[in-house]
């Protein structure tokens, strides 16, 4: 899986958890997902769930709580995946 | 890690935006420690007591970065108490107040014996930041006996940090104020938390 199919996916999983809907049509990898997006940390941890799931990936809580923006997240799967 | 002065942080969740979407299914057994997870079982999975838990977590979470700068967020290395009077995290424990609402759960956690006030509001469907700041000033401007306008809550820049800031301080006339603040916001809700040296009795509670 490429890097812009990764980001893609890992947009679409963010999405339902968004509460700043105006920042969504900025969205890419520098966009923050607590800060810009407004997601708060209880659905982080649903966001990282989902990734765990859509991946096939294990993401340690530690791990995940460097997760600050999409293209963070976009790393650590790849990462994972490597 | 010992600071002395009284510390607080806190946390509300809405428990309709809680459920809009649901959380992962795996979500609980997550954040939650064993002893915590087989509490859940026990009351065959109360919706309330999951999220009390996980709010109970998150205040501790903001207390700790107080005392310890940067922390990775680990829900389940938080520990409540069964009797939801308390939480444990690396050895230190820390008191646990709850508050309800028929819709929100309100967790205030602070040191040992610093008798936090705390408040708790509601309003607009999607309250802001803003909002909790409206609240910190109204409701300490009140028990301080000082005008709201002379009142601030600010937060000093802070590149360790998540979003770049230190927690919140309170000000008057822009002078630093002896007292912790903890804001949080979530749906309709918006609530705070204040301590100072002397508890409660201190903000001249009228």
């Amino acid at each position: 899986m490429n890097e812009q199919r990764v980001l893609e996916e890992v947009i679409s999983i963010v999405k339902p958890f968004v509460k700043n809907q105006e920042a969504l049509s900025s969205i890419g990898p520098e966009t923050s997902i607590l800060k810009d997006l407004k997601v708060n940390s209880a659905r982080l941890v649903d966001i990282v769930l989902e990734l765990e799931d859509r991946f096939d990936i294990e993401v340690r809580d530690e791990d995940a709580d460097n997760v600050r923006t999409i293209g963070d997240a976009v790393q650590l799967i790849l990462a994972s995946k490597s | 890690m010992a600071s002395g002065r009284p510390l607080v942080g806190n946390d509300v969740v809405d428990l309709e935006r809680a459920l809009d979407p649901p959380p992962h299914p795996r979500f609980f057994e997550r954040v939650c420690a064993p002893t915590e997870r087989a509490l859940l079982c026990q009351r065959a999975f109360d919706r309330r007591l999951a999220w009390t838990l996980f709010a109970a977590k998150e205040a501790a979470y903001k207390l700790v970065t107080k005392l310890r700068g940067s922390l990775a967020f680990v829900p389940a290395a938080f520990e409540v108490a069964s009797d939801l009077r308390s939480i444990q995290h690396g050895g230190h424990t820390f008191e646990l107040v709850v508050v309800e609402r028929p819709a929100a759960v309100h967790a205030i956690v602070c040191t040992p014996s610093a008798h936090p006030l705390h408040a708790l509001s509601w309003g607009d469907p999607n309250a802001s930041s803003a909002d909790v700041r409206r609240l910190v000033v109204a409701e300490l401007g009140r028990r301080l006996r000082v005008e709201a306008a002379r009142l601030a809550v600010v937060r000093d820049p802070d590149p360790r940090r998540w979003d770049g800031f230190a927690p919140p301080r309170l000000t008057v006339d822009e002078l630093p104020v002896a007292l912790d603040v903890s804001l949080s916001h979530d749906g309709r809700y918006v609530a705070f938390a204040a301590a100072s040296e002397g508890g409660a009795k201190a903000l001249r509670l009228r």
